[in-house]
C-alpha cells in the first residue's frame, strides 16, 4: 500500500471494521484511534498528545494502513476551519494567543512558528509565491494582497516600503479540546447524593423569626406556596415542625427553595441539604 | 396574618375552653402542617376570611366533645340537631376571637356549623396549619387553613 500523506488540516475517523484480534499498537496509535472521533485535525490531535508532527503523521499513516481510520471528506467550510484548527504546535494561554493576535509584524510570537505552522499554509503559501511572481511579471496587475503575502513582500522585496503588516485574524477550531491536565469524567470521584433536610430548613426559618410561633406561622408560609400534589408526591401528608424528611425530588427542592426566597427573602444556605451515604 | 394576631387567637379560643371546666385546662397539642385533604372530625365550626390570603379558620370537634360541653351546660339531650347546636356555639366563640385578634386586616365571613360530608364538599385550602387542643380526654383540632396570593386569584 503507497504510503498516505497526512495534512495537518486533514480530519479522521474511526472506521466500522473491528479491531483485529490480537491487535498491538504503540500508544500513541491507540491514543489517536480513540481520539479521532472526525471532529479535530491531525495537526490539533498531535497537538493534543504532545507528539511531533512526523510522529502523529507516522502513527495516523499506520492506523489508515490497518484500515482502523480512515479520512473524513469534508465541504468547503469544514476544510477552512480545519485549516485555520491546524494552526500553530506552539501551545499558548488565552492572554497570549489575544497578545499574539494583537502585536504588529515583528512580534516575536508570530516569529516562533515553526515549520509546523508554515506546513499548515504550505499550499496557501506556495499559491502566494507564485502570485507574487506573477504579479511582478505583469505589469499593470494589482491583485489585493492577503495578509501573508503582504509580509512576504516587505521581507522579500529590497527596496520596497514597509508597510504595516497586518496579522491574520485568529483562527478557531471545530471545537476546542480539553486541556492534556484536564480531568476527564471517569476520573472523577462519583458525587455523593444530597438530600434537602425539611428540619434543617425549617431550623433555619425559626431562627429568623422572634419567637418558636412567628417561626412556625414562617414555616407555614413558606409551605403554603407548595402545590400539595408534589408533597404528597414526596409521602408529605402531614408534616410536624419537630420533624425531619429529607426531600431527594428536585423539583420539590426547586420549589422550596424559591417559596423561601419569595416568601421570606431568604436564601437557602447550603448546610441545608446532607450528604446521603 | 402576623405571630401576634396568630397568638392572641389561639390564646382566646383556649381560654374558652378553660373556662367551661376551670379545673380542666385544655391543653395544647404539638402542631403540625397538614397538606391534601382537611384533617376533620365529626362537627366542624368555620369561618372565611380574606385579607393579605385567602382561605378559613375552623375548629373540628368530636361528637364526644360536643357532648361533653352540651353536659357543662346542663343539657342532657345529645341528638344531632344539639350537637350542631353546641357546635354552633364554638363557631360563634370562633368567629368574635377572630375579629378580636385580627382586626381590620382581615374580612371575615359568617361562621357556618357543618357535619363532615359538608365540609368535604367545600374547597378547602390544602395547606393547613393544625393546632390540636386537648381536653377531658377529648381532641379538637383548631385549623389554620391559607392559600398564597397568587394562588386565590
Amino acid at each position: 500500500m503507497s504510503p498516505r500523506s497526512v495534512l495537518p488540516q486533514s480530519v479522521y475517523r474511526r472506521t466500522d471494521a473491528p479491531l483485529p484480534e490480537g491487535l498491538r499498537l504503540k500508544a500513541l496509535e491507540w491514543a489517536l484511534y480513540f481520539a479521532v472521533t472526525g471532529r479535530h485535525g491531525a495537526a490539533e490531535l498531535g497537538r493534543q498528545m504532545r507528539a511531533e508532527a512526523s510522529e502523529s503523521d507516522e502513527a495516523l499513516t499506520r492506523l489508515m494502513t490497518l484500515g482502523l481510520i480512515e479520512e473524513q471528506e469534508l465541504d468547503a467550510s469544514e476544510y477552512v476551519h480545519a485549516l485555520a484548527a491546524a494552526g500553530s504546535r506552539e501551545e499558548r494561554t488565552l492572554r497570549e494567543f489575544l497578545m499574539a493576535a494583537a502585536q504588529p509584524a515583528a512580534d516575536p510570537v508570530e516569529a516562533k512558528e515553526g515549520s509546523e505552522a508554515r506546513r499548515a499554509q504550505q499550499e496557501t503559501v506556495a499559491d502566494s509565491a507564485t502570485t507574487r511572481q506573477a504579479v511582478q511579471t505583469l505589469p499593470g496587475v494589482s491583485p489585493r494582497p492577503g495578509p501573508r503575502e503582504v509580509a512576504d513582500i516587505t521581507l522579500h522585496v529590497p527596496g520596497a516600503t514597509p508597510r504595516p503588516r497586518r496579522t491574520a485574524p485568529p483562527a478557531f477550531g471545530f471545537k476546542p479540546l480539553p486541556s492534556p491536565n484536564d480531568d476527564n469524567k471517569e476520573s472523577l470521584p462519583m458525587s455523593v447524593p444530597r438530600r434537602l433536610s425539611l428540619r434543617a430548613l425549617m431550623n433555619l426559618i425559626e431562627s429568623q423569626a422572634d419567637s418558636r410561633e412567628a417561626g412556625q406561622l414562617d414555616i407555614y408560609r413558606v409551605f403554603v406556596r407548595i402545590d400539595t400534589t408534589l408533597l404528597k408526591r414526596n409521602g408529605i401528608v402531614t408534616l410536624r415542625f419537630t420533624e425531619d424528611r429529607l426531600v431527594s425530588d428536585p423539583e420539590l427542592e426547586q420549589a422550596l427553595v424559591l417559596s423561601l426566597k419569595k416568601t421570606l427573602g431568604l436564601n437557602c444556605p447550603e448546610n441545608v441539604w446532607v450528604e446521603v451515604a | 396574618m402576623n405571630p401576634e394576631q396568630f397568638k392572641l387567637f389561639r390564646r382566646i379560643t383556649l381560654d374558652y375552653f378553660a373556662k367551661l371546666a376551670p379545673r380542666e385546662e385544655p391543653v395544647m397539642g404539638e402542631p403540625h402542617m397538614h397538606f391534601g385533604d382537611p384533617e376533620l372530625l365529626d362537627y366542624t365550626s368555620l369561618i372565611e376570611i380574606d385579607g393579605e390570603y385567602q382561605g378559613c379558620i375552623y375548629l373540628s370537634s368530636p361528637i364526644t366533645m360536643l357532648k361533653d360541653v352540651l353536659m357543662i351546660n346542663g343539657e342532657l339531650r345529645d341528638t344531632p340537631d344539639r350537637l350542631k347546636d353546641m357546635c354552633q356555639e364554638f363557631s360563634n366563640v370562633l368567629s368574635g376571637n377572630a375579629s378580636k385578634a385580627f382586626g381590620g386586616n382581615w374580612r371575615i365571613s359568617v361562621p357556618r356549623t357543618l357535619t363532615r360530608p359538608e365540609v368535604q364538599a367545600l374547597d378547602l385550602p390544602e395547606s393547613t396549619f393544625v393546632m390540636p387542643i386537648n381536653w377531658r380526654d377529648n381532641q379538637s383540632l383548631l385549623v389554620v387553613g391559607l392559600r398564597a396570593a397568587q394562588e386565590s386569584a
